[in-house]
């Protein structure tokens, strides 16, 4: 009795395996690709995340577990994709521990600035108030008028240089972020405007 | 058919959302966070349980309730009709419901005279207030504690069993302190004081009673 109880719900057990290793071998590169390499998007809500493998558990539900259980070809070849899913788990969550920390900027306000202009830069990790950076446009430090972790306010100093450049932050502990392109522009180019 | 194919894909997605629950908390005690809100397949689990069960519960809550009725006396005759329609399951429910709200103040006379129930309540309260609210309530702990005291006025417990019980939350903190459970600690610091308290109390008067009965 208790073997027909285990064999009546192993197929679901299996399929909820299924769903998790789909989950981990399809969604959660794409989820680092877009918080950690790309900058898209800062974190994904962790009901969205359960809503994503609710659907992949629907779709493990589709196939009848019953018959893939009883046939030794199959249940191989799950549990391969179920090693090589862990695996992606286990490199997933070491990039994800080694750049989670970094400081990210997603968002900066303006797309080009000319002295004396405030720029307000939006991102994460940024440090708290009282540990303040620097912001660098091509090794031109930035006046920091106001530092948060999620939120730069910064004045351009009167920059040697005018064209495109990467502006990026630093952090109190020597960390680095990404970098997003701005353009310095010279305060001549104004003077059209003024006429 | 559709019907029962679509029953089927239900049922098999009940028992699924539960064992992924399960395999998600198993990953999650070994510190596996995956950033997912592991309550809502709980939820849904209970969820599709309450739609695909729904017949069986409420036939077992009208049978509840017709068994209290039964208890209580309100009803003369132990009454159900099996029928297999949901609509009629429901009015029977709402009948009995009813019936049962109008004995409801003989069972509330005869719980609340109950000393039992009131003993019960004292120590779920204490276990709640310790393991699962979030912050303090000095009337809670108040009203607690004082239920704790009747009980143990009306069932004559020794002295011993509420130093007991302060002993137990006080073995309690290190172990919470390790597993760096802060606010339990702190609780159960407080029923442990609470407890030390009435044992003592106890004990006092034991001393007094004894005094007058030796003289």
């Amino acid at each position: 009795m208790e073997k027909n109880l285990i064999m009546n719900f192993l197929p679901q057990l299996f399929s909820a395996i299924f769903s998790l290793s789909l989950y981990f071998l399809f969604y959660l590169p794409l989820e680092l690709l877009l918080t950690e390499f790309l900058f898209i998007i800062p974190k994904i809500n962790p009901y969205v995340n359960a809503f994503i493998l609710f659907f992949f558990l629907l779709f493990a539900n589709l196939f009848d577990w019953g018959k893939i259980v009883h046939n030794r070809k199959k249940l191989i070849a799950l549990s391969l994709l179920i090693a090589i899913s862990f695996s992606v788990y286990g490199i997933y969550r070491h990039v994800k521990i080694e750049r989670e920390h970094l400081p990210k900027i997603y968002q900066i306000n303006l797309l080009w600035i000319i002295q004396g202009q405030l720029i307000e830069i939006r991102g994460t990790n940024f440090g708290a108030t009282f540990k303040k950076g620097e912001v660098t446009v091509d090794g031109i430090k930035f006046l920091v008028k106001d530092w948060s972790e999620n939120k730069i306010i910064a004045e351009a100093p009167v920059p040697d240089i005018k064209g495109h450049f990467y502006l990026s932050i630093k952090t109190k502990d020597n960390k680095i972020s990404n970098q997003l392109l701005i353009e310095i522009k010279d305060p001549d180019y104004l003077k059209k405007y003024l006429q | 058919m559709k019907k029962t194919s679509f029953f089927i894909f239900l049922n098999r997605v009940l028992y699924s959302s539960f064992f992924l629950w399960l395999l998600l908390a198993f990953l999650k005690m070994f510190n596996l966070k995956m950033e997912i809100k592991i309550s809502f397949f709980f939820l849904l689990f209970i969820f599709l349980f309450l739609i695909i069960y729904h017949r069986k519960i409420l036939f077992l809550s009208t049978l509840f309730l017709n068994k209290i009725n039964f208890v209580l006396k309100t009803s003369k005759k132990l009454k159900f009709t099996e029928s297999r329609s949901v609509s009629y399951l429901f009015y029977f429910f709402i009948r009995e419901f009813l019936k049962f709200l109008k004995g409801f103040h003989l069972f509330l006379k005869l719980i609340l005279t109950n000393y039992f129930f009131w003993l019960m309540l004292s120590i779920l309260g204490v276990l709640l207030d310790t393991f699962v609210l979030k912050s303090t309530f000095d009337l809670l702990i108040l009203f607690l504690a004082g239920l704790w005291i009747l009980s143990a006025y009306h069932f004559k417990f020794k002295a011993r069993n509420s130093i007991s019980l302060a002993l137990f939350f006080l073995i309690l903190c290190p172990f919470l302190l390790i597993s760096k459970k802060e606010l339990i600690v702190e609780k159960a610091a407080i029923w442990a004081y609470i407890f030390l308290v009435v044992g003592v109390a106890q004990i006092i008067i034991d001393n007094i009673k004894e005094k007058k009965n030796i003289r």
